[in-house]
């Protein structure tokens, strides 16, 4: 095959946008400083270089416990080495990277370009299986990646997948799909394919692992490091960020803030990367001095009976009763934390991220940036207004859907409200939507002939999000009457216009999926 | 136009029009989802014109198509038959055997044209062409 032919079929790989450790939708996120995880890193270095090593390795921790960070910095050393074969870094609030569809086809899609040699192997599997990217995820493995892999010219070596976060991979038979057809890479000779996989210890994986042999597998337990080794890195982390925040020529030869607060800063952490992290942003916000910012951390409070994640929930609340209310004293009435709920609500329950312009238009809004901007230390907001918000970590999500974890009511997010609240602005684009929206005038232009930067500028991504996304909303919300009234007027004049959306998306087979499970929701209500 | 009534124990209740409604939608998308998939603005007119007479969406949409004069004569009511395997999207020819996978989530077909297809039952779209076939296909299973 020619190499114009062979990059004619490779480019009909699906690439799930985001899924790469150095995509830029991950820019501002952080590696781990030197001197820091030091043990860690060295035993993954040790495992992948070792011939005789097992085939996966599971870094398993808690939320917060410095995973992605690592995988991030262990997956750019390895390129360095060039010895990254692909990385994929799930996140469960992200259209392609938060279920497995396009996990192997991404995967073979990175292969040919970090392994060149193959190139004509994978591009004579797309010719002989077309449509693999529908077919079974078994399949996509095996012609994708496995065959190819096999078969390329011999180069005796081994190679890494990276793989963070597979707990949010949004099915739990994919996680176990995914974790058993990766075990099969133990029948490769030559190239021999590593995985690391960073993961919480949830109930799929688990039992995911359970299923192989031990000398399959590694795992290395996170949260179970004894605290004085991550006390000392967070400490490292804190000494090194927090005096780059406050430097005073001349005025003082110890470093702000002094060794005893980092030590209390260390204490509360409790073995949470995140908590360091987020600190750190809260502190080097321009609005306020660091010493304030500080000293609302460092504030005792009240707090109830005593849960892993205490320190972290407390953390999460004064950082928001400072940057959103700027005040302790709860009014659950409060138009702030009312537009607080509205719009966080609203960004940790979308099944896309979407750039804050097109939030606003959803929630028909004016804008969301004032709000946005207060809330820097936990949401990671683009000076590029294209590109999309997005929440620095999960347990700030986890956070303020749990009513035992968020104890000020006016941050509370109740996941069912949200979800119905985005239903009816979803229902209110729609009725936007008119007959030939993009101006065809003929009835017999075929879909494939629309030129892609028309169909996107009368589908911009609030209305491809409702389209997609509405009726999911309304399935997770608590309906009322008027809801039913909504999907009745819906019915009655904007359906036709909602299918001649799909077909320009070409979702239209979502939408017959959508149609019955509308039916079949109805009739048991 | 109301979409719920309220029933005896408060909860909401989903009145027959929606009802009627939703299923009307559910039989319009699936009888011609590989027309819409094709070309958006058939969505109005193949696609609304050969719906039977009988159809909520066609009485609730045709009377906005302005260029219609002579409507064609339609079915009463919808068809059982949903979906042909064979013609455009589809296969070339004679179909010999179709069968759903054990866990119901496929049906491949094969035919006379040399190839077995896969669909997905749910939506009736393809799911992949087996091609490597060198003469007619008469038995395909899981």
């Amino acid at each position: 095959m020619q190499t114009w032919e062979q990059q004619k079929y490779l480019s009909k790989l699906p690439d799930a946008k985001g899924a790469a450790y150095n995509d830029r939708l991950w820019e501002y996120e952080d590696h781990c400083l030197p001197d820091t995880r030091v043990e860690l890193r060295q035993k993954i270095m040790d495992w992948f270089e070792d011939p005789n090593g097992e085939y996966i390795f599971w870094l398993n921790g808690m939320a917060g416990t410095g995973k992605s960070t690592i995988s991030r910095t262990v997956a750019w050393e390895l390129a360095e080495k060039k010895r990254l074969a692909a990385s994929f870094f799930f996140s469960r609030d992200h259209g392609d990277i938060s279920h497995a569809g396009q996990f192997f086809t991404t995967i073979a899609a990175q292969l040919t370009r970090s392994l060149p040699v193959l190139r004509p192997l994978i591009s004579q599997a797309i010719q002989e299986h077309s449509d693999i990217w529908n077919q079974r995820l078994s399949e996509q493995w095996k012609y994708l990646i496995l065959d190819p892999l096999k078969n390329a010219p011999a180069q005796s070596i081994q190679l890494v997948v990276v793989i963070d976060a597979l707990d949010e991979c949004d099915s739990t038979d994919d996680i176990q799909m995914i974790l058993k057809l990766l075990a099969q890479a133990k029948c490769l000779e030559t190239i021999q394919l590593r995985v690391l996989v960073a993961s919480r210890p949830e109930t799929p994986i688990l039992l995911g692992f359970r299923n192989f042999p031990r000398e399959r597998y590694q795992d290395f337990v996170l949260h179970n490091i004894p605290p004085p080794i991550v006390n000392h890195d967070i400490s490292i982390f804190f000494r090194r960020k927090l005096s780059s925040v406050k430097s005073e020529p001349g005025l003082s030869t110890t470093p702000w803030p002094g060794e005893p607060i980092i030590q209390r800063l260390v204490e509360k952490a409790d073995g949470l990367f995140i908590y360091a992290a987020t600190i750190y942003r809260f502190i080097r916000d321009d609005n306020y001095t660091p010493e304030d910012q500080l000293s609302v951390i460092l504030e005792d409070h009240n707090t109830p009976p005593q849960s892993p994640t205490k320190h972290l929930d407390d953390m999460y609340t004064k950082l928001l009763q400072q940057s959103v209310v700027g005040s302790q004293i709860v009014r659950v009435d409060d138009h702030l934390a009312v537009r607080f709920r509205n719009i966080v609500g609203s960004i940790i329950i979308l099944f896309d991220i979407m750039a804050a312009k097109e939030i606003a238009k959803l929630l028909h809004v004016r804008t969301i940036a004032t709000t946005l901007a207060s809330l820097r230390s936990v949401l990671s907001v683009p000076e590029d207004e294209d590109q999309p918000v997005r929440i620095f970590h999960p347990s700030f999500r986890d956070f303020l859907l749990d009513s035992h974890r968020c104890l000020d009511s006016r941050f509370l997010i109740d996941p069912k409200e949200a979800h119905i609240t985005l239903f009816r602005n979803c229902i209110m684009v729609l009725a936007e939507l008119r007959q030939d929206l993009c101006n065809l005038r003929e009835p017999g232009v075929s879909v494939g002939d629309i030129p892609e930067h028309i169909i996107q500028r009368y589908i911009p991504a609030h209305i491809y999000y409702a389209c997609r996304y509405w009726f999911h909303h309304f399935q997770l919300g608590n309906p009322i009457q008027e809801d039913m009234d909504r999907i009745l007027r819906f019915l009655a004049q904007d359906f036709l216009h909602w299918l001649e959306a799909l077909s320009l998306i070409r979702e239209v087979s979502n939408g017959v999926l959508i149609v019955a499970d509308l039916e079949m929701t109805l009739r048991v209500s | 136009m109301k979409g719920v009534m309220l029933n005896r124990k408060g909860k909401l209740g989903v009145c027959p029009r929606l009802l009627e409604f939703a299923d009307d939608a559910r039989q319009f998308i699936l009888h011609n989802r590989s027309i819409i998939e094709m070309a958006p603005l058939q969505v109005y007119s193949a696609a609304l014109l050969f719906t039977p007479e009988a159809s909520i969406v066609r009485k609730q949409y045709l009377k906005r198509i302005p260029w219609i004069l002579m409507e064609p004569k339609v079915m009463q009511k919808w068809s059982p038959l949903i979906q042909i395997l064979n013609g455009i999207n589809g296969h070339a020819s004679q179909i010999n055997t179709v069968v759903f996978s054990p866990d119901g989530k496929l049906v491949a077909s094969a035919s006379d044209d040399f190839t077995v297809r896969l669909w997905n039952p749910a939506t009736g779209g393809p799911c992949g062409v087996l091609q490597r076939h060198l003469g007619r296909v008469t038995a395909v299973v899981f």
